[in-house]
């Protein structure tokens, strides 16, 4: 029964019974008091009546004429509904229906609402008392039990009302929480059997828009969502995995190959050395990932500070130019002045950095670089960074932001395949995005930054 | 060091009493290897210091500019200064 009463769908129920009940009164209430003004006023009209008519009778045609009239009234009402009295001015009856003065009523005129046995009943009068001239009192009452029933009347109908309500409140709320209850039942289980693993698992939806295939959908989504990073996550693993085997595996045969050659101590040097140089890659894919989950967690945001484009493309083109030379490149820096972005200049620096090495690792000899900064609307600023290599093939556009996602056109050119997710999430990072395009022949990234806002941020 | 001269104040650099032409960039990585003459300087420790870049390049960029470095420094000299020294980075100074 408790574990009845704990069910939502039964609480609600049980709540709109009570509001409902609760309506119920103030309207029946509302009801008995108007009906009662009414009856009340009624009434008072016909006692107001019959008092004229024999005061009026009693001026024109004396006391025989009251008595007469009275008489006439009381044959109409003979059921003991109607009190009339007629008495001189010691209060002794002349005429009407009740044999002395009620005790209860005073001297005074007015109204007043008393109790009387007549007929044998016991019966609730509402009486005026008038002093007509000649010293003659007269009084005129009727019954009001009939506003006393109707009382009970609705008294009656309001308490099985309130109980239909409540019993009927109570099963459509069992009803209802039968019926959500399948369904909640029906998202728990399937919840519970995601949580054990079977993440392919969905919420059955009815492709309604109720509330409840409204929370399916959406935690449909969210599964969805869970999955994909799921699913990114262990190719990321299996990625590394795979990244970091081929280093080591490499350094152990280089270590086995000296212990087993029993070589010269020239030589020794020479493997540590090599076996140095595989460490390093090891580590620096180690430094790669961590950088970009430090990116992707947000934290360098707190070191966010102008920074002028000019003089960091400036650097990194410097640092650069003389691969370039090398490569017999023509290198083409262009950028207008005052470009600020909102940053961290050592992740802009290395974004950037990455977009140019890229380039320069893939043009061929005697090609053409370019590096263009500048504003391409009133808020953004481009990045833009083309070269005549390769290029990027359209299905692989998506993929190479993804970490360790190297191109198979790649070939033996060096990298980690870390590079444009580095690039990808420093512009996340900057409300920024990083597009990739084609130059025929070759690669076109553009990344694109919010221009800071013209006082530095305090 | 042995003969091979640095004047900070000029930015003119020597050797053998012959003036050597670099770059800016050149003279900074240079006084940079003199302020660590004899000692093993890394490739992060350049970038941090002669390019005031916090990052790695993915490529041998260093490596271009130390064989530039060492091409106007070295060449022609019989004994190098501007060491090599694998899995490191590099050494300035005259070998034992």
């Amino acid at each position: 029964m408790l574990s009845v009463l704990r069910s939502t769908s039964v609480r609600l129920a049980l709540g709109y019974a009570v509001l409902f009940v609760a309506s119920s009164l103030v309207l029946v209430g509302l009801l008995w008091w108007r009906m009662a003004g009414y009856l009340d006023h009624k009434t008072a009209a016909v006692i107001r009546a019959d008092t004229q008519a024999i005061r009026d009778s009693l001026r024109v045609e004396g006391l025989p004429g009251a008595v007469e009239m009275i008489d006439e009234r009381l044959r109409q009402v003979a059921d003991g509904s109607a009190v009339y009295l007629l008495a001189d001015s010691a209060r002794k009856p002349l005429a009407g229906n009740l044999q002395s003065w009620p005790a209860d009523i005073e001297a005074k005129s007015g109204w007043y609402q008393i109790s009387l046995l007549l007929n044998d009943k016991l019966r609730t009068i509402r009486i005026e008392e008038v002093a007509l001239p000649n010293g003659f009192y007269l009084l005129v009452g009727r019954d009001i039990r009939d506003q006393t029933e109707v009382r009970a009347l609705i008294i009656d109908g309001l308490s099985w009302a309130a109980l239909s309500a409540l019993v009927l409140a109570v099963a459509g709320g069992v009803l209802v929480q039968r019926a959500v209850l399948r369904r909640v039942e029906n998202i728990n289980r399937t919840a519970s059997a995601i949580v054990r693993g079977d993440l392919a698992r969905r919420l059955p939806t009815r492709g309604t828009t109720d509330e409840l295939d409204q929370l399916s959908q959406t935690i449909n989504l969210m599964l969805q969502q869970i999955e994909d990073l799921i699913e990114g996550i262990r190719n990321t693993s299996n990625a590394v995995a795979h990244d970091l085997r081929t280093p080591l595996a490499e350094l152990r045969a280089q270590l086995e190959g000296m212990v087993l050659a029993g070589s010269s101590r020239e030589a020794m040097l020479e493997g540590i050395q090599k076996a140095l140089a595989d460490i390093d890659r090891v580590i620096g894919i180690f430094n790669a990932l961590l950088r970009l989950a430090e990116i992707d967690s947000g934290v360098r945001r707190s070191g966010f500070r102008r920074v002028e484009l000019t003089e960091l493309a400036t650097e990194v083109a410097d640092l650069y130019s003389p691969l370039m030379e090398e490569k017999r490149a023509v290198f083409d820096v262009t950028m207008g002045s005052r470009l600020a972005v909102n940053g961290d200049p050592h992740l802009l620096a290395q974004a950037v950095g990455n977009l140019v090495d890229n380039a320069v690792k893939f043009t061929p000899c005697d090609s053409a670089v370019s590096l263009h900064i500048e504003p391409c609307t009133d808020r953004e600023i481009e990045i833009v960074v083309a070269d005549n290599g390769p290029g990027i093939t359209d299905a692989d556009k998506p993929r190479v932001t993804q970490r360790f996602y190297r191109c198979k056109t790649n070939g033996e050119a060096p990298g980690i395949g870390l590079g444009l997710s580095l690039v990808a999430a420093v512009a996340r990072l900057h409300d920024g995005t990083l597009t990739l395009r084609d130059n025929h022949p070759g690669l076109i990234a553009s990344l694109k930054l919010p221009i800071a806002p013209q006082s530095p941020r305090i | 060091m042995a003969d091979l001269r640095v004047d900070l104040l000029a930015h003119k650099a020597t050797r053998d009493g012959k003036p050597i032409q670099l770059q800016r960039r050149e003279f900074k990585l240079l006084e940079f290897l003199m302020r660590h003459a004899g000692q093993v300087v890394t490739r992060t420790m350049l970038l941090e210091n002669v390019w005031e870049h916090h990052f790695d390049p993915q490529t041998n960029v260093i490596d271009v500019h130390i064989s530039r470095l060492r091409q106007k420094i070295d060449e022609g000299f019989e004994r190098p200064l501007l060491h090599t020294v694998r899995g490191f980075g590099y050494r300035l100074g005259v070998d034992a």
